[in-house]
């Protein structure tokens, strides 16, 4: 076995597993995070906790506001949480999807440029998307846009998004030299 | 393009088959007849000088150079 056939049966069994990994990691994600949208959103917010809790009792003004920013902010970080965990299951989905395909085919120059570019879109939206989407969910939930409410921008995800594609033309590029190497006999 | 491959004359001229040639040259029968066919867009040197060990000719007899009418210089 020659050096190139190596590098290519090393490629397609680190794509393989990496493909396996990748799915069990997204299907959890995905799992995991709708799981955690669909409790936050079902459970009751501070106010009806306290109120079915202590329905006789009389309770001030300020300990009730207490209670409902309390609750409004641990709606809003599970809220965040599980819409970045959903976004970050879809963009394992993509790379596993992607890694499918160069496991099947043994070269990394497999045409894979819209799958780079979604990827790229997806964790550049994660910047924004999970933090918007979970004080949205806060404020449908109770009410008010004034409790709890924390709109972040992530400038990490933007540039690691930028950064992926960058990494899709250098994979396009390489696969056109790939197409060119295939022509040539 | 400009350049024809000449190679199904220079097989036809040996008797010799598509099979037989790439099992002398060592190269698979698709890309014998891609390169045959003119599909082909680029040929290794490796690849020329087993062709020409094998029809025993020189490059020139496999590979020939024919003006392109119209079209401008250095383009293909």
């Amino acid at each position: 076995m020659n050096k190139r056939e190596e590098l290519i049966q090393s490629i397609k069994k680190t794509a393989h597993t990496s493909f396996v990994l990748s799915i069990i990691a997204a299907v959890l994600m995905l799992a995991g995070g709708l799981g955690l949208l669909a409790y936050t959103v079902a459970s009751k917010t501070g106010t009806e906790q306290s109120s079915s809790a202590s329905a006789d009792e009389e309770e001030t003004d300020d300990t009730e506001d207490e209670d409902r920013a309390k609750s409004a902010g641990k709606t809003t970080e599970r809220a965040t949480t599980a819409v970045g965990m959903i976004m970050n299951g879809a963009i394992m989905m993509v790379v596993g999807l992607m890694l499918k395909r160069i496991s099947e085919s043994g070269t990394p120059f497999v045409p894979l440029a819209k799958s780079f570019n979604i990827s790229a879109a997806l964790l550049a939206a994660e910047s924004t998307v999970p933090s918007w989407l979970g004080s949205l969910v806060t404020i449908v939930k109770f009410g008010s846009a004034e409790q709890g409410v924390q709109m972040t921008v992530n400038l990490q995800f933007v540039f690691f998004g930028l950064i992926l594609f960058l990494l899709g033309r250098i994979f396009s590029y390489g696969t056109l030299l790939q197409q060119e190497a295939d022509d040539t006999v | 393009m400009a350049i024809i491959i000449r190679l199904d004359r220079v097989m036809a001229d040996r008797k010799m088959s598509l099979n037989e040639l790439s099992e002398l040259v060592g190269i698979s029968n698709v890309n014998l007849s891609k390169l045959k066919t003119g599909k082909a867009s680029a040929i290794r040197f490796s690849t020329l000088n087993a062709i020409c060990r094998a029809l025993n000719c020189q490059p020139g007899d496999v590979i020939e150079y024919t003006e392109d009418e119209g079209s401008p210089e250095g383009s293909d």
